[in-house]
């Protein structure tokens, strides 16, 4: 639930900030705004909040999907380890995608 | 769902015990979430926020995917802001704001009734976050569609 919280101001901002600012068709940046946009340390700090919470209300939402179906005690036990991984690599992933592009700014 | 006599369900004693709700007695099946036909409004809600939410989960990576292109360079952005600006792309934009509000309102909804702020409102929640879905939607779509 706080993860839900968390996400409905950053995924606001997200959708504002990538669809409602730029003025161009679907509100798209080009490759040079995408880097001046994720440089900028607010957007930054507030993109890579966003990565790190909607990846963890994603994938316990996930999980609780996939405990539905009636998981016993040891594939409860996957599921989570399974869980943990994706959200580290997603997590290290996109960390490794934004801190790329704000290099290149 | 019809009503049962209480005295047809199993494991009765197991309900009865305290502890994590696993799956105690004759529930839905695992995936009867995903068929709300004869259900309730909060039911079909319910379904139709799985579904957003296994949708959302799907761009997630769909999303971190397409960003991967900004490290090949100028070009191949180009090239995939041409192809994300095409009507049937816009069109997909639309349907992921659909899907945005409707989680996350109905999730606003949820955490209302549930945490006990409004709990016998959920209806009359589920209409007005609707008529509010909807206005945000609409006002959306022009904005995505029209190109500002």
């Amino acid at each position: 639930m706080l993860s839900g919280l968390a996400l409905l101001v950053l995924a606001a901002i997200h959708m504002v900030a990538h669809h409602f600012v730029v003025e161009e068709v679907g509100g798209l940046r080009t490759y040079r705004q995408v880097l001046d946009y994720i440089a900028s340390p607010v957007m930054f700090t507030l993109e890579s909040a966003f990565l790190v919470t909607v990846t963890a209300h994603a994938l316990m939402g996930v999980r609780n999907v996939l405990l539905d179906l009636g998981a016993g005690p040891r594939a409860r036990r996957r599921i989570d380890a399974a869980m943990w991984i994706l959200g580290i690599l997603t997590v290290g992933y996109g960390m490794f995608l934004v801190g790329t592009l704000a290099s290149r700014a | 769902m019809n009503r049962r006599d209480d005295a047809d369900l199993p494991w009765l004693a197991e309900r009865e015990r305290p502890g994590p709700v696993l799956r105690k007695g004759a529930g839905m099946t695992p995936l009867a979430w995903f068929d709300p036909r004869g259900r309730a409004l909060g039911s079909f809600a319910f379904a139709l926020n799985r579904i957003t939410a296994l949708g959302l989960v799907l761009y997630l990576y769909l999303h971190l995917g397409v960003l991967s292109l900004l490290l090949r360079g100028e070009d191949a952005w180009g090239d995939f802001l041409r192809l994300a600006t095409t009507g049937a792309f816009l069109g997909l934009d639309v349907l992921l704001l659909f899907g945005l509000l409707f989680h996350g309102l109905n999730g606003i909804r949820v955490t209302l009734v549930g945490s006990g702020v409004v709990p016998e409102r959920q209806r009359a929640l589920f209409w007005a976050f609707t008529v509010v879905g909807v206005l945000a939607l609409t006002a959306g779509a022009v904005r995505i569609v029209g190109g500002g």
